[in-house]
């Protein structure tokens, strides 16, 4: 079901170290970001585009030019500043929940591997030691519920995503983090995958050589026994990205409290009847 | 004196325990209530430092007349008064007691309920009785509320068991049913696009569970929708705002009408047309004469008039057939 292509294109890295004059401006998918260095202070200031899959891509560019009014700015006061800057990308703080827009049915004893790509948030490190500002996310994903009813459940991100079951048909995005996501069906019946909720914050990121960043490959099995399926984290991301580094750690590590009662939102076991009773 | 005494019987009464017992009542007395009235004053000023001025008070009394009641009662069975009789009277003094806090009894015991049944707890925002607000307190007779226009409301427990109590912060997420009308005219499918691109567009707005369009009915003067998006409880009042506001701003980009209350008015097939008069906008010059009637010389600015005849006739000529027919 995998095919091995390369990644195509490189746009360079836009996140790392810069040294700021004045000021420095990116540009990152939809987002832009200016940050300007003053003589007691760090201004950070961004807006963004609609479209969350907007490829455009100017890393740090020295600018003086002021950002414009609509742009959001955030101030830091510092004694002392120096003239570094790094921008770190980090995963989402929140589950994610996949929805593929074409949702596909499992037969049991089946695998299928999922390719995602899923938003980035940068953070801005200032200082020796690096000290956090604030972090951006580059798109601010929409709010969803995970919950089977909605008396209980956890608050996460939504993402709607072609879902491609082929790697080549997934363009480079190097402002966004692909993921491998490995669903086993094995149980005995069909299952139709309609949504899964992504452990995002257990992730590390990786870097491969071209930029492109990556999670680690995620495996989902489902048994018929509910106590026997599990998640499973692989040590690094798919063979497609052999040569990618480590450059982030997970938010969370502690990957149990995922674990416990994950299963009814990972696949659509049960119909989501509260909404289609009559008003 | 002696005379005097005996006549009256006195002499049998005073004899000498009898004597010396009312002289251990006087003492009592005279060393029991000023003590009493300094274990007050103590017991008022350890209340102080703990609470407020309400509470020294009440343990001031509250000592002072345990201790004076004590002090009489013992000084009393000093002179021989045998205290049974005032059990007695005790008894009914409770009877009377307890029909006199029939609702302070039945505020405690809804309090012991509510705390066994945990509906809320301090910080929950409730309505009850048609008044909404924070619960700053479950207290034993009542519930203290702060509502959001930060006044002060005690509900006694009594009414709280009573009445339907509604918990706005039980649970994590909330529906906000948004009732939309529209015209006749309009394309539905063009409506439902629009509406659910509101939804995904804010990102405050849950994708799931996912909004509902429901159609409601066909008003009397337009097509009734309900619809309904969820969101966490804390932004549940700005997105309710935000999605109406981008409701009215998208419906006017796309020319979508929410009628006003109409009514269509008809003569009949049989009778003829109403006659209909068109009347020209007054022309806002400062030469007007306010004291003109109105309908006088045409030039002087009143409204002109154009016979229904005319109306058919371009605006362009309207001025002259106007000065004909007035």
């Amino acid at each position: 079901m995998m095919v091995a292509e390369s990644m195509t294109g490189s746009h360079g890295t836009w996140w790392g170290e810069f040294g700021v004059a004045t000021g420095r401006r990116w540009r990152i998918g939809p987002l832009d970001l200016w940050i300007h260095r003053a003589t007691h202070e760090w201004r950070v200031s961004f807006q963004r585009g609609d479209d969350p899959l907007e490829d455009t891509l100017r890393p740090g560019e020295p600018t003086d030019e002021a950002p414009p009014d609509s742009a959001e700015t955030l101030r830091f006061g510092f004694r002392e500043v120096l003239g570094k800057v790094e921008l770190r990308p980090r995963l989402a703080d929140r589950s994610v929940v996949v929805r593929p827009a074409n949702p596909f049915y499992l037969t049991g004893g089946e695998e299928a591997t999922l390719y995602l790509s899923s938003p980035l948030w940068i953070e801005v490190r200032v200082g020796v030691p690096w000290q956090a500002l604030c972090e951006i996310p580059v798109f601010q994903p929409s709010d969803t519920w995970s919950g089977v009813r909605p008396t209980a459940g956890e608050l996460c991100y939504a993402l709607v995503t072609s879902a491609r079951l082929h790697l080549s048909n997934l363009p480079a995005r190097p402002q966004r983090a692909f993921s491998a996501l490995r669903v086993r069906n094995s149980t005995e019946s069909r299952i139709h995958v309609e949504r899964i909720k992504v452990p995002v914050p257990n992730l590390s990121l990786f870097a491969t050589s071209s930029g492109q960043l990556w999670t680690e490959t995620v495996t989902l099995e489902l048994a018929t026994e509910r106590e026997r399926s599990e998640v499973r984290f692989d040590a690094g991301p798919s063979i497609l990205a052999a040569d990618a580094r480590r450059i982030g750690d997970p938010r969370q590590s502690d990957r149990k409290g995922f674990l416990r009662g994950a299963f009814d939102e990972l696949f659509a076991l049960k119909d989501r009847d509260y909404e289609r009773r009559a008003e | 004196m002696n005379d005097v005494l005996n006549s009256l019987g006195l002499i049998d009464y005073i004899t000498v325990p009898r004597l010396l017992g009312v002289l251990r009542a006087v003492v009592l007395l005279g060393v029991g209530l000023p003590l009493a009235r300094l274990a007050g004053g103590a017991a008022a000023r350890t209340a102080a430092k703990r609470g407020d001025a309400q509470s020294a008070l009440l343990a001031r009394r509250i000592v002072f007349y345990t201790l004076a009641a004590l002090v009489t009662a013992t000084a009393l069975h000093q002179m021989g008064f045998h205290l049974g009789v005032l059990l007695g009277a005790a008894g009914v003094l409770t009877v009377a007691l307890g029909f006199a806090s029939q609702t302070s009894a039945s505020n405690l015991i809804s309090g012991l309920f509510l705390i066994a049944e945990r509906p809320f707890v301090v910080g929950d925002v409730i309505t009850v009785e048609g008044t909404t607000g924070e619960i700053l307190s479950i207290d034993l007779l009542s519930v203290k509320l702060r509502t959001f226009d930060n006044l002060f409301v005690r509900v006694p427990n009594e009414q709280i068991i009573k009445s339907t109590v509604t918990n706005m912060t039980r649970f994590p997420i909330r529906r906000a049913d948004i009732m939309v009308s529209v015209a006749y005219k309009e394309d539905l499918t063009q409506v439902r696009k629009i509406l659910l691109e509101i939804a995904a567009r804010n990102p405050k707005v849950l994708d799931e569970p996912k909004p509902l369009l429901i159609f409601k009915g066909f008003g009397e003067s337009s097509l009734d929708y309900q619809f309904s998006v969820w969101a966490v409880r804390d932004n549940f009042v700005d997105v309710r705002t935000r999605v109406q506001e981008a409701i009215k701003s998208e419906f006017d980009r796309a020319g979508i009408e929410i009628p006003f209350p109409h009514r269509t008015f008809y003569t009949g097939a049989i009778t003829d047309p109403l006659p209909v008069a068109l009347v020209e906008p007054r022309p806002r010059n400062g030469a007007d004469n306010p004291g003109t009637a109105p309908g006088g010389d045409p030039d002087d600015g009143a409204p002109k008039v154009r016979a229904p005849e005319d109306a058919a006739v371009g605006p362009a000529e309207s001025g002259e057939s106007a000065r004909a027919s007035t």
